[in-house]
């Protein structure tokens, strides 16, 4: 354990030997697959879980993790709740003292850098069917360098939709769905005293700029991932794209640079036409959803729809490799996949979990399901959050000091280049 | 004796007078001491020193999440300085010191000129100034936010002026300036107490032989006052030195270092790289730069502070 | 030096008495009640918006609303994290006072009264400490207390906390001017080592251990960057990295207010009843 050493060493010099911090880290060379034994399989796991729409709190997991006790009866199963906020210096926090989880859930960002830090256990044998039983975008999210990471629980939508009475009081007839049409509603909106839409300055630019770059036919990074390819004619038509909707005051002014909160967004309050994405659970909140009509997701050269996966990721610091993998193939079992979707209203990865039943009064959400091929997660880099928080502030400057869209572009280029070339 | 003890403190260092023995090393005395030191020292050697030694090391190398520390000479500062975010941090920070420093500072003294009288409930107005210094950053931050938003009560008062300023920390230009205001918010009412414990010690005499000769308020205060709160204004100078370089609470909680990076300090930087990026090493270089700096100006001060004395 | 703790006369009858102004006292009450107007309003915005729940907040209406509400408290209180965050609060700074002071108190003894090979070069070592910014120190100090298993603990979030070099000099400059004469009589009365710093030297402390214990209560309750990196689990927030998870998490405002009072009011508490001792702390020096 090279850090240990290090750290004695260190802490030597200031006078205290007291360091010999023993190092626990686990066996990483296990087998991987189902256990046939299941009585004989034991240990200890904890398990970090996070609020997932409805399925917030550790009541919900028990009946279930009993069930995975009837059969493996000597595997302890701890469920941690965790918070989505500061949720990588949390993780971050668990592995540098030692203390990292067993399992833990994932979305396809998270993949590739702990992937390539060496922490995760493959996953590629743990089911038998992978290929047959699970839509192919939730297990390309969760791959990296050939290698499956993530055994997926749920997959997510953003939904398109218009606000039908705001519609109504502008007097725009059909729903956009493309670039051109949305250009056509907008000042109908505002002219109504309405906004068109709105885009957010603060979040992940997967929801934001680079779904347009991706619906404009663009790509973030080139094909082997080494250089920045969204200085291009299609990042700049996207950008143009933002930069007209802030320009033309078609969307509010403070999402630009400050995250609100949903119920006192100008989109909570029912002051906004189109929606892009929404996550509709929350658009429901404050907006019926009789206002709501769903459409299909924007495009433009592409039809694409931000979205994500959450899956199941076992780090191979684990004690026990052999109680985890059977923790997560009970996970990924159909039946705890469909009680699961029944209960959160995400939906499933699993291609043999019936929607129409599950949201049948729910007619909203079952339609995501059929736009699932359009959903971009992200880049899978390891550094894509790196690269999200380098382009970020160049279209912040867009969109709030006039910033030239080229010549943003031009500058987020070199710095990513830079940032990929350091990392390569 | 009525030595007013000043912040800069003048009074004679008089340790207890040495009692010339023969030094008694190993005597039982020194074997107490050792025990009444030991549980500090190693407190302080395991959280302080070793972290201080090892943040330098750090600083040269490259550390790894799953724990391996691998040796790489200058590339942590060679990257820094190419780096266009660590100029950038550089430069906000210098605004933002040279904002938040007169504006704490003149504030400050203002108060604690008008505080230095003898007025019915004069304690009652001084608690209120001191009301800020024990609040938390985070605290102040929430409700500052609230406060410089676009709809805010900072924008409808000056609305009244006719200004539209918009939500200020949303304004690359309006941030720091928001910032440094919170900052002086937080701090006048510690820094004035200092400022009037040096008032106070100045003798009264000198102001009423200034009044016999007819001099105005704003001589007496330019004339004696300055000069001789110099040692208690070079402190508060000093400490808002300190806290203007390591400012954090308030942008992590109000700006996030945003919009554009106009609040992107260097502390924030070690922050960002260290936890935000988990670069322990490139995080590190920046810390050892911003203690290269911090040294410096300390000397700078010292210097000035030595000179005048 | 016998007025150790002398501090300077802040009561009406200050020795500035007779530099009475000459004018009336009535501009000088303007300008003190407008500063302390704008001083107080960021606590009655808090306060006024937390009184509101569910209401969208203009300028000026809002700040003097006709119909109040506690809801928002209550759903402070029942549905957030508070009352944990605030148990950890007040574990993190009664915990950090006690081992701060006595440990302070301790080697502020030691370095004051005892002759020891190194003294001087210890303590200046402690001394030189104080120059090393904290943000080159947290990401080291964070990797150490993880590898001792700290992290996520509330051990490991106070342990580093203890090594206070501000609060060790104080105490050695006050201790140096306890008499010797009162030590060695009480050695000489056959009180062993630990009984003379106990029951001898603290007790002619008490004054500056009030004022240390107050700031270092203070600066623990208030305390985000620490905290924040090495707690990371939602029942192991304190309550200023708490209030901040809730501001990012977008509670509505009045709520989010509501909290942030109830975080203040222990602070409150501290400053209306030590208030002196902290007053008498910043004049003599300013120890943070």
């Amino acid at each position: 354990m090279k850090r240990s050493k290090f750290v004695t060493a260190t802490a030597a010099l200031g006078g205290a030997a007291l360091l010999l911090a023993a190092c626990g880290n686990g066996d990483a060379d296990a087998e991987v697959g189902v256990p046939d034994n299941p009585e004989e399989v034991s240990g200890s796991i904890t398990v970090w879980t996070y609020p997932l729409a409805t399925v917030d709190s550790l009541s919900w997991w028990e009946p279930h993790v009993e069930r995975f006790n009837e059969e493996y009866p000597d595997v302890e199963v701890e469920m941690v709740m965790q918070a989505f906020q500061n949720r990588e210096e949390a993780l971050v926090t668990a592995i540098a003292g030692n203390n990292a989880p067993d399992v833990v859930y994932f979305n396809p960002d998270f993949i590739p850098q702990y992937a390539d830090e060496d922490l995760l256990l493959p996953l590629d044998d743990l089911r038998d069917d992978w290929d047959t039983a699970f839509i192919d975008s939730s297990l390309e999210a969760m791959t990296w360098d050939d290698t499956l990471y993530g055994a997926p629980l749920l997959m997510q939508i953003m939904s398109a939709y218009c606000n039908i009475e705001v519609m109504e009081e502008s007097g725009v007839e059909t729903c956009p769905t493309t670039w051109d049409e949305f250009r056509e509603a907008a000042p109908q909106f505002v002219d109504a005293g309405y906004y068109a839409t709105e885009y957010s300055g603060t979040s992940t630019l997967n929801h934001t700029y680079y779904k347009f770059l991706w619906q404009a036919g663009g790509e973030v990074l080139n094909e082997d991932l080494t250089a920045a390819a969204f200085n291009s004619p299609e990042g700049l038509e996207a950008l143009e794209f933002i930069k007209e909707m802030a320009d033309e005051g078609w969307v509010p002014t403070e999402p630009l640079s400050v995250s609100e909160t949903f119920e006192q967004s100008q989109a909570g309050q029912g002051n906004v036409g189109y929606i892009a994405g929404a996550n509709l659970g929350e658009h429901r909140t404050t907006i019926d959803a009789e206002n709501m009509e769903i459409v299909p997701p924007m495009s433009h050269v592409e039809q694409v729809a931000s979205g994500s996966v959450g899956a199941w990721s076992i780090f191979n610091t684990t004690d026990s490799p052999e109680a985890a993998q059977a923790f997560v193939h009970f996970l990924s079992d159909q039946e705890f996949i469909e009680e699961f979707i029944a209960d959160s209203g995400f939906l499933p990865p699993r291609e043999d979990v019936d929607i129409e039943t599950i949201f049948a009064d729910d007619p909203q959400t079952a339609e995501g399901a059929q736009y699932l091929d359009t959903v971009r997660t992200g880049v899978m880099h390891p550094q894509a959050r790196e690269i999200i928080d380098t382009i970020r502030p160049h279209i912040q400057s867009v969109l709030l000091e006039g910033t030239d869209p080229q010549d943003a572009l031009d500058a987020a280029e070199a710095e990513v280049n830079a940032l990929l070339e350091r990392a390569g | 004796m009525a030595a007013v003890v000043t912040p800069v403190d003048q009074r004679p260092t008089s340790d207890p007078p040495q009692r010339k023995r023969t030094p008694l090393w190993r005597s039982k005395g020194a074997m107490v001491a050792y025990v009444f030191i030991l549980p500090y020292v190693l407190f302080f050697a395991v959280f302080r020193i070793a972290p201080a030694i090892y943040g330098t090391v750090l600083s040269f190398g490259d550390f790894s999440l799953s724990g391996a520390f691998t040796l790489e000479g200058l590339d942590n500062y060679r990257r820094l300085f190419a780096d266009s975010l660590f100029w950038n941090a550089l430069r906000v920070t210098g605004i933002y010191a040279a904002i938040a420093i007169p504006v704490t500072v003149a504030i400050s003294l203002a108060m604690a000129q008008l505080c230095n009288r003898v007025l019915r409930g004069m304690s009652f107005f001084r608690s209120i100034y001191f009301l800020p210094v024990v609040t938390s950053p985070v605290l102040a931050g929430i409700v500052f936010i609230w406060i410089f938003s676009a709809d805010g009560p900072l924008n409808s008062g000056l609305s009244i002026f006719g200004l539209e300023l918009g939500s200020w920390l949303q304004s690359s230009v309006l941030v720091l300036p928001a910032l440094a205001l919170v900052s002086a918010w937080l701090n006048f009412g510690y820094n004035m107490l200092i400022l009037l414990a040096g008032m106070l010690a100045i003798p009264v005499d000198y102001y009423e032989a200034a009044e016999l000769d007819g001099a105005s308020t704003w001589q007496r205060f330019r004339k004696i006052t300055l000069p001789l709160l110099k040692p208690a204004l070079f402190f508060v100078l000093i400490l808002e030195t300190v806290k203007s370089f390591q400012a954090f609470d308030t942008i992590y909680v109000m700006t996030g270092g945003g919009p554009v990076r106009a609040s992107y300090t260097l502390t924030y930087m070690i922050f960002d790289q260290g936890f935000g990026y988990f670069d322990f090493g490139y995080a590190s270089a920046t810390g050892v730069v911003l203690l290269i700096i911090t040294l410096i100006f300390s000397l700078i001060q010292r210097r000035i502070l030595g000179r005048d004395n | 030096m016998a007025g150790t703790m002398t501090a300077p006369a802040l009561d009406e009858a200050g020795a500035n008495k007779k530099l009475r102004r000459k004018s009336s006292g009535r501009g000088t009450y303007v300008v003190l009640g407008l500063t302390a107007l704008i001083t107080l309003f960021p606590f009655y915005a808090m306060v006024i918006i937390s009184l509101q729940p569910g209401v969208a907040i203009s300028i000026p209406d809002s700040l003097f609303p006709t119909s109040i509400s506690l809801d928002s408290y209550r759903d402070a209180l029942d549905s957030q994290n508070i009352p944990q965050w605030a148990w950890n609060s007040a574990v993190y700074s009664i915990v950090s006072v006690v081992l701060v002071l006595l440990f302070a108190s301790m080697a502020g003894y030691a370095f004051a009264k005892k002759r020891f090979l190194g003294r001087e070069m210890i303590f200046w070592v402690f001394i030189a400490m104080l120059m090393i910014p904290y943000h080159l120190t947290i990401i080291p100090q964070y990797i150490i207390v993880g590898e001792l298993g700290g992290l996520n603990t509330m051990w490991g979030m106070i342990a580093p906390t203890v090594a206070n070099a501000q609060a060790m000099f104080l105490m050695r400059q006050f201790i140096k001017d306890v008499p010797d004469e009162i030590i060695d009589a009480a050695r000489i009365d056959g009180a062993g080592e630990f009984r003379i710093y106990w029951s001898v030297v603290l007790p002619q402390t008490k004054p500056i251990l009030a004022t240390l214990g107050t700031f270092v209560f203070l600066w623990h309750w208030n305390d985000f960057l620490w905290p924040l990196v090495s707690q990371q689990s939602p029942g192991n927030y304190v309550l200023t990295v708490g209030l901040n998870t809730l501001q990012e998490q977008q509670v509505p405002l009045a709520t989010l207010m509501a909290s942030a009072v109830v975080t203040f009011i222990p602070a409150l508490l501290v400053f209306i009843f030590l208030q002196r001792y902290f007053v008498r702390g910043v004049m003599m020096s300013g120890i943070k």
